[in-house]
């Protein structure tokens, strides 16, 4: 397993590079100049010059690459052209926070999706099935960022105007913590973070969900049709011992190769949460250093995307085998 | 939250005597001691990147920078006169060989947030870091006729400087900068130094707190702030919140966690001015809306063509439509708030006949029953281009299009990203027909870098436009200091301008904001949305 591991990692070395080639390519083509917002009237064409040189700019291309390249696998991520900050510093802030919703998303994705699934499997043709499927396939079809605007309009402004509707249910519309988080007591900002959470994490979740439950409907109604199944109701064990033990554990296993493909998608759709609700992560980071052609934070992010999804990738795979016995990468044999 | 909320509401319909929400009226009846407290947050869609001014080069940055971090030299009042702030006083003399000798002369009880005074030593690193080019401060141009500082004593300085008319206008706009803690670094590395970003140091009346990035800033209030500066501001903390989204900013002004709303998008203005809690200040601000036409191509060659064009478009109805009212029609590039604007003019009435028979006299016909007029081979047919994102301009551009079609002209629209576009027009081969776009006119207004022939090629001369006359005008205005003598020229300066109609100016914006009543007090106007920022109060049932 461990060579199983590090040989994935070694082979995820010229997949990022490959990657960032890429992009660089890529942006470098587009029409456009990172000093563009330095271009205003009253900026002298001297002062775009010397900026150009301070950032080499004026290089040629391949030299740029080159440079940037070396600075880069020396751990330099760079500066950021348009915050003037070190592109290192910024990711630092905002990789916590994008991961901080993604990782609550997946939570909420995951419960949802696979209690959903038991339900509707095992009360498979009622009309709660029927409603719930109508559900899921009504949110699937929803974009994120319009849920996400719809949320807010209901759960953060128009519940206002409802006397009877618990404090607690009023959800702030953007932000990560409130204004005066820092002058919460310990339990004030976890409950104040919690708070901002619930209605991005159902944002950029619940589409996932519906798609998530639909999966674990129609596994576990093949895993409930086995003989083993038969087997155990037949010894008497109870109900829920038999779906929530037995049934549930070998359903699972088309499920935890979705959490290695909803990865990747939960970081870009970040993006369009994160915009909406102003949540200071790294896609929204991302979303404006292409606008304003800053090449470097571009590169750095896609960088840090690339990792993260290579990694995502590599745990699905690994709680795969952790989970399915009869898998084993090395061809076989147990360990 | 909701408690405030009904708290809030009930104090307003408490003091519900002024109708319109306007809280001034009760301001005596809480006395000045019980007003310091509370804290009030400020919603913005432009993030503010740095408080390092030799960084900066957006208006967001500087205002906060000036009104709120920073104790810039002078400031204006409401008639733009230069008065005194970090300056005490300041004298000017005029040399024999016609140059300036300006001195400041500063004062003695304004001090860093870590204690130690701002003295002209700070000035004076200030400046020199902006002149050299190695920083690269985007706007070094402003200090361009300004020579040489000398420091007389620790809270005078003297600036040796060309005679130009506006000299006083950088010293509203620099916030000097602490010499005690950048003095030592490298000018090429003062730009990303992380005292802008993670550790500013400042001397204003409020001081900094914390930044999260792409989230907010927080300020506190300076205790220490001089007292004849006006002393420790009433509001305890001031949060600057980066809020993408237009809709949820008005999510949070109406639910009561945001106070002041800046930028209000037109087609929200009505929803929030129908609450009590609530209320919208307009001003007109410095920036206009006009339409570029590109002197380059045939059809925008001759004057008539272009006056028949701004004859065709109906610019009433452009802010009517467009801004929701929020807006002036626009006579020139000179907006109403400039001394030189010229009252004696008007802007040219929408006259739909009047375009066509300008266009028949042009020799444009429709001569095969299109729809569409013809001269030669050339068919009266272009293109207009805006950029993405700003549904204002894209409307804009659908009523243009329109007006023109009744005239005989073909209008074809495109919305082209931000950045290809601005490559486009800056290109000196100026890739473009026409295209829709705002300014934002200085307080010292120079227009030669858009309608100068000396400079044609550089980046912002998009009509094409080259008129000696014009040339000749623009150069001896931005000499004479003497505003009588020069009024006369700017007033035919607007003229020419209206004659030839290098663009079609639409109209000069109006601003709109938003405050929550419960911050009370506050006032904005062109100066700046913070310009009174430190009279702004809470009442104590009102805060948080």
């Amino acid at each position: 397993m461990t060579a199983y591991i590090v040989r994935r990692l070694l082979q995820a070395i010229p997949l990022v590079l490959g990657i960032l080639t890429l992009v660089f390519i890529i942006m470098q083509a587009a029409p456009g100049d990172p000093l563009a917002i330095y271009m205003q009237p009253g900026v002298s064409p001297e002062v775009l010059e010397q900026m150009r040189e301070n950032y080499g700019l004026d290089q040629p291309v391949h030299v740029q690459y080159v440079r940037w390249l070396k600075t880069f696998l020396s751990g330099d991520f760079g500066v950021s052209v348009t915050q003037n900050r070190p592109i290192a510093s910024i990711l630092a802030d905002r990789i916590p926070n994008t991961l901080l919703l993604s990782g609550t998303s997946l939570l909420l994705i995951f419960a949802i999706g696979i209690g959903l699934g038991i339900i509707q499997a095992v009360r498979q043709h009622s009309g709660l099935d029927h409603a719930l499927t109508l559900g899921a396939l009504f949110i699937y079809s929803m974009p994120s960022f319009w849920l996400g605007l719809m949320l807010i309009l209901i759960f953060a402004y128009k519940v206002h105007f409802v006397e009877w509707w618990p404090e607690v249910l009023k959800f702030p519309a953007s932000g990560m913590d409130s204004v005066n988080y820092d002058m919460l007591g310990t339990w004030g900002r976890f409950t104040d973070r919690l708070h901002h959470l619930v209605l991005p994490s159902i944002a950029l979740g619940v589409s996932s969900a519906a798609s998530v439950a639909r999966y674990m409907r129609s596994s576990m109604l093949e895993v409930i049709r086995q003989d083993y199944i038969r087997t155990a109701r037949a010894k008497g064990l109870p109900e829920r011992s038999v779906i929530l033990k037995h049934a549930l554990k070998n359903a699972l296993l088309p499920i935890i190769t979705l959490l290695g493909l909803y990865l990747p998608f939960l970081f870009s759709g970040a993006v369009l949460v994160e915009v909406v609700f102003a949540w200071p992560g790294v896609g929204r980071m991302i979303y404006d250093a292409v606008s304003q052609r800053d090449y470097p934070t571009v590169m750095a992010t896609t960088f840090v995307f690339a990792v993260m999804v290579v990694i995502a990738n590599l745990i699905a795979d690994i709680l795969y085998a952790a989970v399915d016995p009869r898998i084993r990468y090395e061809g076989g044999r147990r360990e | 939250m909701g408690r405030d909320f009904v708290v809030g509401a009930a104090a307003v319909a408490l003091l519900a005597g002024c109708g319109d929400g306007e809280p001034a009226a009760d301001s005596p009846a809480v006395p000045d001691s019980l007003r310091h407290g509370g804290t009030a947050v400020v919603a913005s869609l432009a993030e503010i990147n740095s408080m390092n001014h030799f960084a900066s080069m957006d208006e967001p940055s500087q205002e906060v920078q000036s009104f709120v971090l920073f104790t810039p030299l002078i400031r204006y009042d409401r008639s733009l006169a230069p008065t005194p702030y970090l300056a005490e006083s300041w004298d000017t003399v005029t040399t024999r060989s016609g140059s300036l000798v300006l001195t400041f002369r500063l004062r003695d009880d304004v001090k860093w947030h870590d204690g130690v005074p701002t003295s002209a030593y700070d000035v004076k690193f200030t400046f020199e870091r902006i002149k050299d080019p190695l920083t690269s401060y985007p706007h070094a141009s402003l200090l361009a006729p300004y020579d040489s500082a000398v420091v007389a004593d620790s809270f005078t300085i003297v600036f040796h400087l060309t005679r130009h008319p506006g000299f006083m206008d950088p010293w509203r706009r620099i916030s000097p900068m602490p010499e005690h803690i950048l003095g030592d670094v490298a000018p090429a590395d003062l730009v990303h130094h992380p005292f802008g970003t993670e550790s500013p140091l400042g001397n204003g009346p409020f001081r900094f707190v914390e930044h999260r990035s792409g989230d907010r800033w927080v300020f506190e209030a300076n205790p220490d702030f001089a007292e004849s500066l006006g002393g420790r501001p009433y509001l305890d903390r001031l949060v600057y919140r980066y809020i993408p989204e237009p809709t949820i900013r008005l999510a949070e002004l109406l639910a009561g966690e945001v106070d002041v709303y800046l930028v209000v998008a037109p087609d929200q203005v009505s929803e929030i001015e129908a609450r009590p809690d609530a209320r919208v200040i307009t001003y007109e601000n410095r920036n206009y809306a006009f339409i570029n036409w590109n002197g380059r191509r045939t059809f925008f060659q001759d004057p008539r063509v272009r006056r028949a064009l701004t004859l065709a478009i109906d610019r009433q109805r452009i802010v009517d439509v467009a801004r929701q009212g929020l807006g002036r029609v626009a006579q020139g590039p000179v907006p109403p708030f400039h001394w030189a604007y010229n009252t004696d003019m008007e802007p040219l009435q929408y006259d739909p006949a009047r375009a066509r028979a300008l266009l028949d006299s042009a020799g444009w016909v429709d001569q095969d029953g299109d729809g569409v007029r013809e001269k030669d081979v050339y068919k009266a047919s272009f293109e207009l281009k805006t950029n993405q994102g700003n549904p204002t301009r894209e409307q804009i551009m659908t009523l243009v299009q329109a007006d023109l079609a009744q005239v005989g002209v073909k209008v074809n629209l495109r919305i082209q990203e931000g950045q290809s576009l601005r490559a486009d027009i800056t290109n000196p081969e100026r890739r473009f027909d026409a295209f829709v776009l705002g300014w934002s006119a200085d307080f010292n207004l120079d227009d030669r870098i858009i309608f100068a022939c000396s400079q044609l090629d550089g980046p912002y001369q998009w009509a094409s436009y080259c008129n000696p006359r014009v040339d000749e005008i623009l150069d001896q205005v931005a000499m004479m200091v003497d505003r009588s003598r020069a009024l006369p020229l700017w007033h035919e300066y607007q003229e020419i301008l209206q004659w030839e109609q290098p663009y079609t100016f639409l109209y000069y914006d109006v601003r709109a904001n938003a405050v929550r009543a419960r911050v009370r007090d506050v006032e904005m106007d062109i100066r700046g949305d913070f310009v009174n920022v430190t009279d702004w109060w809470i009442a104590p049932a009102d805060r948080r």
